[in-house]
């Protein structure tokens, strides 16, 4: 459920459309990889809300209480990103913009921080030790070979 | 997002079937990973031992893991494909094997 609107009518013509709420597909959207542009040009916009780029400070509270989301949202389709929203995006502190807005946004934020983890590479190292270890030379032993011996979906999981 | 298409190597369906107690969990995590195999997974690196492991992937479930390959980003990093992934789309995951990162977990 998102919040109704309580912003005024002039603030409303002067952002519209302010508060159009975000659609499904919009979510899913900002989750690809290849729209990491998309969503450092949200994240540019948080930063703005959480006072890298001051705003008035009761504007921004009314805003925080009442769909700060769909302004960030509706806000981006109209501005052009420039390198300062980039530089405030690598300052701020995103944990804390999701702890604000994430009762009310779950899902968007699921999909921003696994798309931001998505972008953070991380690397597990093999133990020799490992039966995963044992595996592996299984594998590529067999790969070598063309022997490798592959399942579908259905035949592995029964559906 | 569209999802990846999943495949499975004899291996892992032969430790599906031996740790078939952690078919559930093995379940949920392999739903996420062909959602976005990126998110929640490492790249495997040659650290120890001889085996070149560069291009694969893990994710932990548990005490075990999980060990896949994405088509695409196997020939990415290699250079090369993936012998498996000829004839297959860039994103389709093979996962190879799973099982217990310590020797202490193993079934024998």
């Amino acid at each position: 459920m998102y919040p109704q609107s309580t912003i005024s009518h002039s603030t409303k013509s002067t952002y519209l459309p302010l508060f159009e709420k975000p659609t499904a597909t919009r979510i899913d959207t900002l989750a690809l990889d290849e729209s990491v542009h998309l969503l450092l040009r949200d994240l540019a916009y948080q930063s703005l809300l959480m006072g890298i780029v001051s705003l008035d400070g009761a504007r921004r509270s009314q805003l925080e209480r009442k769909g700060a989301l769909e302004y960030v949202l509706s806000r981006y389709r109209y501005t052009m990103v420039d390198k300062f929203f980039i530089h405030a995006f690598s300052t701020t502190d995103f944990s804390s913009a999701s702890g604000l807005y994430g009762t009310n946004y779950p899902d968007f934020w699921a999909n921003l921080s696994q798309s931001l983890e998505s972008h953070s590479q991380r690397f597990f190292d093999l133990d020799k030790d490992s039966p995963l270890y044992k595996d592996m030379e299984d594998i590529l032993e067999r790969m070598e070979s063309n022997q490798l011996k592959l399942y579908t979906r259905a035949e592995v999981w029964n559906e | 997002m569209n999802e990846y298409q999943d495949v499975y190597e004899d291996l892992f369906n032969q430790n599906l079937k031996r740790y078939s107690g952690l078919r559930e969990p093995i379940t949920r995590k392999i739903k996420r990973i062909i959602k976005n195999p990126y998110v929640g997974t490492e790249l495997l690196r040659n650290v120890t031992g001889k085996l070149d492991l560069q291009g694969f992937r893990s994710a932990r479930v548990g005490n075990f893991r999980l060990i896949f390959v994405i088509c695409g980003e196997y020939w990415k990093v290699k250079k090369s494909q993936f012998s498996a992934c000829e004839g297959k789309k860039d994103e389709t995951i093979i996962f190879l094997t799973v099982g217990p990162h310590d020797a202490a977990y193993a079934m024998k």
